[in-house]
């Protein structure tokens, strides 16, 4: 029988790329004409861009050189630049586990060697989409597309999730994540470094390498995380806690038809752009899809504590 | 590109209003459902060569691959009874996602102590039954899963259907824990934050599932129009 409404959006994210190359720029000139912090006419280069020794040349076994493991992250207070709602400007985060890097190809290859409900050709299309693992040579076999320490793209939040149950471990909430990735190389907190937001500015305004570099490159930040920036967007557990709506009525109001709750979207003082490009994207994401800048690491709870996530 | 020169601050006014532009702009594309996010993006360090591999630890040998082998009944199951999400209803009973499996299923998520837009929700589900057919409302169940499994206890609930006058018959109020309400969240495309004074946002999503748990259709927001569902059930039931 055909559909009378549509159907919820199903269709993966092959179909239509947005262009989105001039949009950060909008954003960029947006941001600058706001004053939003009185900077010279250059901008700040990204912190580790400039003392980083590109790692391809010095790897001689893929998997030995990429940092592995886990670090304790936190506890901290998330000050949000876009709060949930006005009384949630700062938010404590309880500490917690973070992947060192994010998960790589070579990784998630093992996991579905192990579990074969999440092979490319296995998979409930109710979990990943049509696209999940496209880039892989085969369910199987990473090929020439795929390099094993490349962090794994194209992976929905259920295999995302999967994954790190698998692994004894879980996805990072969007309050863990975004602690941090708050950090800066030598501090936790960037509220007050506008240089270094503005730096990341960058990731957004230069063209896409050919190939994705492998994790681990660049320098750690402050709790000994790397790529939080700069590589991939990354899934956490709570995506879906992220609305953002087209209709911006009363300076920021949410749609009270679409949403209960009647907190607004309201920027803080200097607003960061980067944190908004990633709320809105959150907000775009459906638990199914998966998109070639897409991926993922995990997080678990300290050892002392019951598993069941952070709010 | 080249940054062009920043001009002074605006005063506070313009700079929120270009900010909301912005916002305004990314959020209505986000809105329109665009599922891929092309961002651009700087390497962290130059790529001077391509990356040589040396060795793929592949734990299966990559031989030649034989065509792909379709499990085309595994892949095509779009039935959201594979959550197997465990819930504890009014009654303090636990019972299975597909607990009203054989049977059409209204299914949506809220939280009992919502001020304002879950009471519309339930409204709407209301209003929807009232244009079924007998025969096709008997069949109809109405299944409402709770975001606050804290707050919302067999108790809690209880007291909600009495409120509202619910038929406990066709309809089930339950909760389930966090981890598996984000789970059915994402199955259902509804959205939801707890805030800091124990509300949520979130959205108000009313979906059709069909005697298998299939979404048939799904109405978004509160007070929309429900003749496509409606029509849906009536004619799904009726030709049994």
């Amino acid at each position: 029988m055909k559909p009378l409404i549509p159907p919820h959006r199903t269709r993966g994210p092959g179909k239509g790329h947005l262009p989105f190359r001039w949009l950060p720029a909008l954003g960029l000139v947006t941001s600058l004409l706001a004053g939003a912090g009185g900077a010279s006419s250059t901008l700040a280069s990204p912190p580790t861009a400039t003392d980083a020794a590109p790692r391809a040349e010095t790897r001689q076994s893929p998997s030995t050189s990429v940092p592995g493991g886990q670090v304790q992250v936190g506890p901290g207070v998330l000050r949000p630049f876009y709060p949930p709602s006005p009384k949630m400007t700062r938010i404590p985060v309880a500490a917690f586990m973070l992947d060192r890097v994010p998960v790589t190809n070579a990784e998630f290859l093992a996991f579905v060697a192990q579990h074969p409900r999440w092979q490319r050709d296995k998979v409930s299309s109710l979990f990943a989409d049509s696209g999940y693992l496209r880039h892989w040579a085969g369910p199987l076999s990473l090929g020439t597309q795929a390099l094993p320490d490349q962090p794994v793209t194209r992976v929905s939040w259920f295999a995302a999730k999967a994954y790190c149950e698998a692994q004894g471990k879980r996805l990072p909430t969007e309050y863990e994540w975004e602690l941090a990735a708050a950090a800066t190389r030598t501090k936790p907190d960037s509220r007050n470094d506008l240089a270094w937001r503005k730096a990341l500015l960058d990731w957004y305004s230069k063209p896409n390498p050919s190939a994705l570099p492998p994790v681990g490159t660049g320098q750690p930040n402050y709790w000994g995380v790397y790529n939080l920036h700069g590589l991939v967007w990354e899934w956490v557990m709570d995506f879906n806690s992220a609305m953002v709506t087209g209709d911006n009525r009363e300076d920021g109001s949410k749609n009270k038809v679409k949403f209960c709750g009647a907190g607004a979207l309201a920027a803080t003082d200097a607003d960061d752009y980067a944190s908004f490009m990633r709320l809105a994207f959150r907000s775009s994401l459906e638990a199914h899809y998966s998109t070639q800048n897409l991926g993922f690491r995990c997080a678990a709870d300290l050892p002392d504590r019951k598993s069941g996530g952070h709010r | 590109m080249t940054p062009s020169t920043p001009t002074p601050s605006a005063a506070p006014g313009s700079r929120r209003t270009l900010l909301l532009l912005g916002a305004t702009l990314l959020a209505g594309m986000a809105g329109l459902g665009y599922s891929t996010f092309h961002a651009t993006r700087a390497p962290l360090a130059p790529v001077s060569a391509p990356v040589q591999q040396t060795t793929q630890p592949n734990p299966v040998p990559a031989t030649a691959q034989a065509p792909e082998a379709q499990a085309p009944e595994a892949q095509a199951n779009r039935s959201i009874y594979q959550l197997e999400t465990p819930l504890r209803d009014q009654n303090g009973k636990t019972v299975g996602l597909d607990v009203f499996r054989g049977q059409p299923v209204l299914i949506s998520m809220f939280y009992a102590s919502c001020p304002m837009a879950c009471p519309l929700l339930i409204n709407d589900i209301k209003r929807l039954e009232q244009r079924l057919p007998p025969e096709v409302l008997q069949q109809t169940r109405v299944l409402l899963v709770s975001m606050d499994a804290e707050r919302d206890t067999p108790q809690a609930l209880t007291q909600l259907a009495q409120d509202r006058g619910l038929d406990l018959n066709r309809w089930r109020l339950t909760s389930t824990p966090e981890a598996q309400a984000r789970e059915l969240a994402a199955i259902l495309g509804i959205k939801y934050r707890r805030l800091s004074d124990g509300n949520f946002d979130h959205t108000s999503v009313i979906t059709l599932l069909d005697a298998n748990g299939n979404r048939e259709g799904r109405i978004e927001g509160a007070g929309q129009p429900s003749d496509a569902l409606v029509k849906r059930l009536t004619e799904g039931v009726l030709k049994r």
